[in-house]
């Protein structure tokens, strides 16, 4: 599966991420760019077993929302 | 040289320090969090690493841990932050300047008011003392973990209790407790403020602002985060809201290489290490007939101090003293040490005191040679 998430900071990305490596999870921090946004970070998912509702439900765990928006 | 100002800045530091500080010019020399390059994403991961480290060390969430240019400036986020109309804030009689100034700077902009209490070697009583300070009014009570004159510890785990019974918020600054106290978030402080260049044995130019996030703060400085940019509002987001402007990237690396080496050695050991100099240092200046110690560490009341032993040699002032000491080698700040309140204290506002404030790198025997130096010259 491929699928973005849209995280609001580099650190809290990077936690995320982190935390989702412990969980056999792989993924890579990216900078984006969002009409009425500006700039913010997403986390890549590519050819993930694992899916973006699972994803998310692991990350609220760490207080982290999908998708924000910013 | 025998460097003696650990209290003002660490040195030397430990050489993983210098590696990864030298290192971090060159290998992690992008802007971190600005640009998606692959080497600016690099060095924003170096910088995570450094925060997670911190984070860990000070019992804070990642997110929660905010690298600032020093503590003072950490200690303007967090109590001007915390500031509005008629605020009172508390803090003790031993506060240095990073602490009272911005204090009475906010009262001042907010026609606020402030409390000063007294501490003393009895916690309870220093509980009871700022518990008095406290009214329904109280915003925050502010105090040092120990004080940078003295050395004498405030009963921080006692003062977290009281604040959040009252409710308030509790800031520590940590800017000497650092690295030789244990001081934890975990243990009820809201807003811990800390140096990265003392007993945490960082680079200058380097300090922490860690929140529980429990109580919100205003910003001070607004500016380009590499987040939410469209927006010209500040970002309500840690660390992000209190990060504006390029920080201190190799600086702030080389921090979490020092915070592992403190992990490594571990606070206590390095507590006992640093007190026992001053133990020794008490135990032979207190035989000399010309120097004046004002706060005598012994084996007996160690637990009651952080490593720090305030002197002056008889007829010369602090200044004068602490200059005799440096054209013999010895290097010891005299002065105020930006601590009027302490001075006060102690009776020393007139002419200050020397202050003997040894790290985990001084030896016996340079305690030994020092003592041997002070009989020599008084």
């Amino acid at each position: 599966m491929h699928y973005t998430i849209n995280i609001k900071s580099f650190t809290a990305a990077q936690k995320a991420r982190s935390y989702l490596q412990k969980h056999g999870i792989g993924c890579s921090v990216e900078r984006i760019t969002n009409k009425g946004q500006g700039c913010g970070f997403s986390l890549r998912f590519a050819d993930s077993r694992v899916g973006k509702a699972e994803v998310c439900a692991l990350l609220d765990k760490i207080g982290i929302t999908c998708d924000l928006p910013r | 040289m025998i460097y003696l100002d650990n209290a003002a800045t660490t040195y030397p530091k430990p050489q993983s320090v210098y590696r990864l500080w030298q290192r971090s010019m060159n290998v992690y020399g992008a802007n971190p969090g600005r640009s998606g390059h692959a080497f600016s994403v690099k060095t924003a991961e170096a910088v995570y690493k450094s925060r997670e480290i911190c984070a860990d060390f000070f019992g804070a969430d990642a997110e929660n841990t905010v690298f600032t240019l020093n503590c003072t400036t950490a200690l303007n986020f967090a109590i001007k932050g915390a500031a509005r109309q008629g605020c009172h804030f508390v803090m003790s009689d031993m506060e240095h300047n990073a602490v009272s100034r911005p204090v009475y700077a906010a009262v001042k902009e907010f026609g606020g008011s402030c409390t000063v209490f007294e501490t003393s070697f009895d916690e309870e009583q220093t509980v009871y003392n700022a518990e008095r300070a406290i009214t329904p009014k109280t915003t925050a009570l502010v105090c040092t973990a120990a004080s940078n004159v003295i050395g004498l510890r405030n009963p921080i785990k006692e003062l977290a209790a009281l604040c959040k019974r009252k409710n308030i918020l509790f800031i520590v600054d940590a800017a000497q407790g650092g690295g030789v106290l244990p001081l934890k978030l975990t243990d009820g402080i809201n807003i811990l403020c800390a140096a990265g260049h003392k007993g945490l044995y960082g680079p200058m130019g380097t300090g922490l602002m860690l929140t529980d996030g429990k109580f919100p703060l205003r910003t001070i400085i607004e500016g380009g985060t590499g987040s939410a940019s469209e927006s010209l509002v500040q970002p309500d987001f840690l660390p992000d809201r209190f990060e504006s402007g390029t920080i201190n990237t190799a600086g702030v690396i080389a921090l979490g290489a020092g915070v592992e080496f403190v992990k490594n050695r571990t606070t206590d050991a390095i507590y006992r290490h640093e007190i026992s100099l001053c133990e020794k240092f008490c135990e032979g200046a207190k035989k000399l007939k010309k120097i004046r110690l004002y706060n005598e560490i012994t084996p007996e009341n160690r637990l009651l101090f952080s490593p720090v032993v305030s002197f002056n040699i008889e007829v010369l002032g602090s200044a004068e003293g602490a200059a005799l000491l440096s054209s013999n080698g010895f290097y010891m700040r005299g002065g105020l040490h930006c601590a009027p309140l302490a001075h006060k204290k102690i009776g020393t506002i007139d002419g200050g005191t020397i202050r003997f404030s040894p790290s985990v790198f001084n030896t016996e025997k340079e305690v030994f040679l020092l003592l041997k130096t002070l009989a020599e010259i008084t």
